[in-house]
């Protein structure tokens, strides 16, 4: 049986009730497990179980927005489907084989939970190439095909192509890209394009990688990804072929994030290094 | 949501029984069916919790998808006989859904939300459709105060922050966070407490 709270230990409370129900900044969060290490009488959890339940209550309320009678749409439905086809070759057959997954990397973007901290890496390559392709044999599933990939045109002869488009980059919110110069050419009718860069920092590939995302006017979910890339620390430049995963519709913003090594396949795109948009 | 005896749940709507004992066990030892199954189970539940979290759909739409990993990296996580797998469920959920709006920097704006009628108490649960926890929470949330009530139900259902609360309501910021404090750790204790009755009795 759980102790009972005190009030006397009213700054934990006000942590886990301010997780609870609006969630901590990361002083926040050091000064929470600080305090949660000195008792033992509180698991962290308790505040949070409670909000749920509460929720649970709330949702169930006859015609509210949001009430479980409002069903997740199919294709939201299809794509966790196809997640879940992910994981359960990958990180899910791994704990099948008992194998600790906390240093496996796998799809998704960061939590503050360590345990649930895996990332890409270099070692998992296959199975995130495995989430990527899922993934996208699910989208096409529902997702009209918009163009047949073509053959891989030469970089100079993209430029050339009568509805190439060039884009200049912008700088975007994280300071990697704050000297960012260069342009995006992008062909809709080729499905290729690529990018050049001077300015943009390089980053060490063991810790980071670029990543492109293309938005899509065309689709409703998640921006397509257009591949990773390095920066040369020698030359501070790059050229580098747009590599997207999925055909692109009507390209509305081109945007470049900091990812792990592998890039991921759901960017939470907490660091934007540089952008361009089309006008 | 669903109702029943211990382990098991009934979904009105869909008129059919669903056992929920140890599904996220499952998942934690692998079994590769089970993460489908999590899905089918609570794929309406975490969307409905979604969408009071985010400020748009799409935004709910991409977020789903970081839930479910989450449920699923977090199962092997989930006690029995601390909280029933709804709870945990929408517990994981809401941790993450919060995150991302920190994150982000974005709450949702009550005009987004139509109009808020702070003392709305028409949104009151149809009991004969909800699990077991929450169907104790909304038993405790008739021993709060017309405040606590007001103001939990702004935060966990309509997503507001304390200070839009704050500004909704008139109450001062101090005041909203002391009646979100003593209302959840007030839910938490009948919650145990009833907790505690049904193990000693079985």
């Amino acid at each position: 049986m759980t102790a009972p709270m005190h009030h006397s230990d009213d700054r934990l409370l006000e942590l886990l009730a301010d997780r609870a129900t609006e969630g901590l900044d990361p002083a926040q969060t050091a000064e929470l497990e600080r305090l949660l290490r000195q008792t033992a009488a509180y698991s962290g959890d308790e505040l949070d179980r409670a909000a749920a339940a509460l929720a649970s209550v709330y949702c169930s309320a006859p015609g509210a927005p949001g009430a479980p009678s409002e069903s997740m749409p199919d294709g939201v439905r299809a794509a966790l489907e196809a997640q879940a086809k992910t994981w359960r070759t990958g990180e899910g057959a791994a704990r099948a084989a008992g194998a600790r997954t906390a240093a496996t990397p796998v799809f998704g973007e960061p939590s503050r939970d360590p345990n649930v901290a895996g990332r890409i890496g270099a070692g998992a390559g296959l199975a995130w190439m495995a989430a990527a392709a899922c993934l996208m044999l699910a989208l096409l599933g529902w997702w009209p095909r918009i163009a047949t990939t073509p053959p891989e045109l030469p970089l100079d002869r993209i430029a050339a192509l009568p509805d190439a488009v060039r884009i200049a980059w912008a700088p975007g919110p994280d300071e990697t890209g704050a000297e960012v110069e260069g342009e995006v050419v992008w062909s809709n009718s080729a499905q290729s394009g690529y990018m050049t860069f001077r300015g943009l920092r390089p980053l060490d590939p063991s810790q980071n990688q670029y990543q492109l995302w293309i938005f899509d006017g065309s689709r409703e979910l998640h921006p397509v990804d257009g591949g990773v890339f390095d920066i040369d620390p020698r030359t501070g430049e790059a050229r580098v072929r747009i590599d997207a995963k999925l055909p692109v519709g009507q390209p509305t913003l081109f945007a470049i994030t900091v990812e792990p090594p592998g890039g991921v396949v759901v960017s939470d795109q907490t660091r934007i290094a540089a952008v361009a948009s089309p006008s | 949501m669903p109702t029943g005896s211990s382990g098991t749940h009934q979904y009105p709507h869909r008129a059919k029984r669903i056992v929920t004992e140890s599904l996220l066990q499952r998942i934690a030892r692998g079994d590769a069916d089970a993460v489908k199954d999590c899905i089918d189970r609570y794929a309406d539940l975490v969307w409905s919790i979604a969408l009071r979290l985010t400020p748009s759909r799409a935004e709910a739409e991409d977020a789903v998808q970081d839930v479910f990993i989450d449920l699923w990296r977090s199962a092997e996580r989930f006690d029995p006989s601390v909280a029933s797998e709804p709870t945990f469920i929408v517990m994981i959920a809401r941790r993450r859904l919060i995150d991302r709006l920190r994150r982000r920097s974005r709450r949702i704006q009550p005009s987004e939300l139509g109009d808020i009628d702070p003392q709305n108490s028409d949104e009151t649960p149809d009991r004969a459709a909800i699990s077991e926890d929450a169907a104790i929470a909304a038993k405790a949330l008739d021993e709060l105060s017309k405040d606590q009530q007001t103001v939990l139900r702004l935060s966990i259902h309509h997503g507001c922050s304390h200070s839009q609360i704050a500004e909704i309501t008139g109450m001062p910021l101090g005041t909203v966070k002391t009646n979100i404090r003593r209302g959840l750790i007030r839910v938490r204790e009948i919650l145990e407490s009833s907790r505690s009755t049904t193990e000693a009795a079985s």
